[in-house]
């Protein structure tokens, strides 16, 4: 949970704008029988205010998928990975809580290629990828940077963004990116949901105070 | 308490009156007043709750609804009747309709008549099909009356532009200034005798997209009306509706028009039974390229997307008349909506117009001088 678990836990508080309101869980050693003391697979609920909920879902023994996170809505499922997000739009006619007994929604066309197949997130760089002259580019960079007459500049991870940040606001007192009641909200989740996974029980986190 | 009052019906007209609500009656005639006491009191919860032959019907009504693909998106059938079993044979009709009609007038299938019409036009007369010629023919009309705003001949703009099986890309000027050669209805020739369609200039051909879910949508409501069904309301990828009769109770089919910049949102809400909805916007086909928006619908004049329009939406009795139209309007704007909307009745536009901030739009509503509606219709439209 704290290794691989916190990354979905932190998109999903920030997306519900939330911490959860409880877990449940399950999970084991039922695999990688090596003396490992941490499950090799878990299956975690969180439940957020609003009827929202988040599952995660980590397997050891199973890399098809890889990471990411699919956030699904009444719109439509965003899939995100590194580098790289699809939108497919949900085909809804209707209005959800409309009081009328038939109450419909009407919009310019919903293609079956937005549903089907999805929309990227980022068409720019989806096109810029495709172009006949930036592959070239692409290659003719590669070929002078192994010649060592060019300096490949890989783009920033987030690693580094994340270090700028915090350096800037030692040096500048700029407001952090990530603050610390970000990262207990993240913690207090990943401690949660090992106490569900341990107990097989529901556990709620604890009433703020009014 | 006593009320006193008492009345006659006709089946007891002989017989001794009924006294209502007393609850007091004794002795001998305590069983024909028990009996009319109780057929008073049946009487009343029949008026209370359902002696309304039409509520009846209403309350026996099976609701069934079904979607399916085609068109390059999902049609939505409601339909209200008495027996499921029937309701789903006319719906399975009405899918293969559609099936039909896409397996005609597909650009995207090179086997339609369409694809084949656009292969061999050029080169010479093609015979057409009578109804797929009297859509054509129809869509150039529409052509004619906007003055190219409406083109059935934007298919080479729209491959250009990549929204032909692609997410959209931003074509050269020398390469839309050559695919503009290529756009125009006034190449398209028809011979009405003959039934035969021709291209006057190689290049050209014909995309059916702007009317064609509209026309599937009328067809559609043919078959639902010859099969007897009363109440539906059927819907072409949310863009085209037509609203027939009206729901069990209510007085016309809800339908909320999504808000272009918030779709989540409704920017109007309408009431309508026995006519049709289309709706146009820039929101769901486009694609971004150096933070400016490139929607789908394009200015066949210009060869570039329109961009002074997020919406329009037309209400009217036909809907291969309301997706042509919204299009058209869509192209055209205001000033030339309402010119249109002067010489043909029984239209009304929504125009969702772009301000200067991005987060705002302004709504102009225009409706025909003429207003007949056709008998048991009924349009709402409040655009709060």
């Amino acid at each position: 949970m704290a290794e691989l678990a916190s990354h979905q836990v932190d998109v999903a508080n920030w997306a519900f704008e939330s911490e959860p309101i409880s877990v449940v869980g399950t999970g084991g050693i039922d695999y990688w029988k090596d003396g490992r003391e941490v499950c090799d697979n878990v299956e975690v609920i969180f439940r957020y205010p609003g009827g929202r909920k988040m599952l995660y879902s980590s397997i050891l023994y199973n890399a098809h998928f890889g990471f990411n996170e699919q956030i699904m809505g009444d719109h439509g499922t965003l899939i995100i990975t590194i580098g790289k997000g699809m939108y497919y739009r949900e085909a809804a006619a209707k209005v959800s809580n409309g009081k009328a007994k038939e109450n419909w929604w009407a919009g310019a066309t919903v293609t079956e290629q937005a549903v089907q197949k999805g929309i990227p997130l980022f068409p720019e760089e989806a096109q810029r990828q495709q172009g006949f002259l930036d592959r070239e580019m692409l290659y003719a960079k590669r070929w002078l940077a192994s010649m060592g007459i060019y300096e490949y500049e890989e783009p920033h991870d987030p690693k580094w963004s994340e270090l700028s940040n915090f350096m800037a606001s030692i040096r500048d007192g700029k407001p952090i990116a990530c603050p610390l009641d970000v990262g207990m909200a993240d913690a207090r989740a990943v401690i949660y949901g090992n106490r569900a996974v341990d107990t097989g029980t529901t556990v709620d986190w604890p009433q703020k105070e009014a | 308490m006593d009320h006193g009052h008492t009345r006659r019906f006709p089946d007891q007209a002989g017989g001794p009156p009924c006294s209502a609500f007393t609850g007091r009656v004794a002795g001998p005639r305590s069983s024909s007043l028990l009996a009319c006491w109780l057929t008073e009191l049946s009487l009343l919860l029949l008026l209370m709750f359902g002696a309304s032959p039409l509520l009846r019907a209403a309350d026996s009504l099976v609701r069934y609804e079904a979607s399916h693909r085609a068109m390059g998106t999902t049609f939505t059938l409601v339909v209200y009747g008495q027996k499921r079993a029937y309701l789903q044979e006319v719906t399975a009709q009405v899918f293969q309709e559609i099936d039909d009609l896409d397996d005609q007038m597909s650009n995207y299938k090179p086997e339609s008549e369409l694809s084949s019409i656009n292969r061999e036009a050029a080169r010479h007369a093609v015979m057409v099909e009578p109804k797929l010629f009297r859509l054509i023919q129809e869509s150039l009309e529409y052509s004619r009356a906007s003055d190219g705003a409406f083109d059935i001949t934007v298919g080479p703009l729209m491959k250009a532009w990549g929204f032909f099986r692609g997410q959209g890309r931003l074509p050269s000027k020398s390469e839309l200034a050559n695919v503009l050669k290529r756009i125009g209805y006034q190449h398209v020739k028809l011979d009405t005798s003959a039934h035969t369609i021709r291209f006057d200039t190689p290049g050209i051909e014909i995309d059916l997209g702007a009317i064609a879910k509209g026309y599937a949508v009328d067809r559609a409501v043919k078959i639902l009306r010859d099969n007897g069904i009363r109440r539906a309301l059927i819907s072409g990828g949310t863009s085209s509706l037509y609203a027939l009769g009206s729901p069990p109770g209510e007085r016309g089919w809800k339908i909320s028009v999504r808000n272009p910049l918030d779709t989540s949102k409704a920017a109007c809400v309408l009431r309508l039974q026995n006519f049709s909805l289309a709706v146009s916007g820039d929101y769901e086909k486009f694609f971004k390229l150096g933070g400016k928006v490139y929607a789908h619908i394009m200015d066949p004049h210009t060869g570039m997307p329109v961009e002074n329009m997020l919406s329009t939406s037309v209400v009217s009795p036909s809907a291969t008349d309301s997706d042509a139209l919204s299009t058209s309007f869509y192209v055209e704007g205001p000033g030339a909506v309402r010119h249109y909307l002067a010489h043909y009745p029984n239209l009304t536009a929504v125009l969702f117009l772009p301000e200067a901030s991005a987060h705002a739009f302004k709504r102009v509503v225009l409706k025909s001088s003429v207003t007949r509606l056709p008998a048991g219709s009924f349009v709402s439209i409040d655009c709060h």
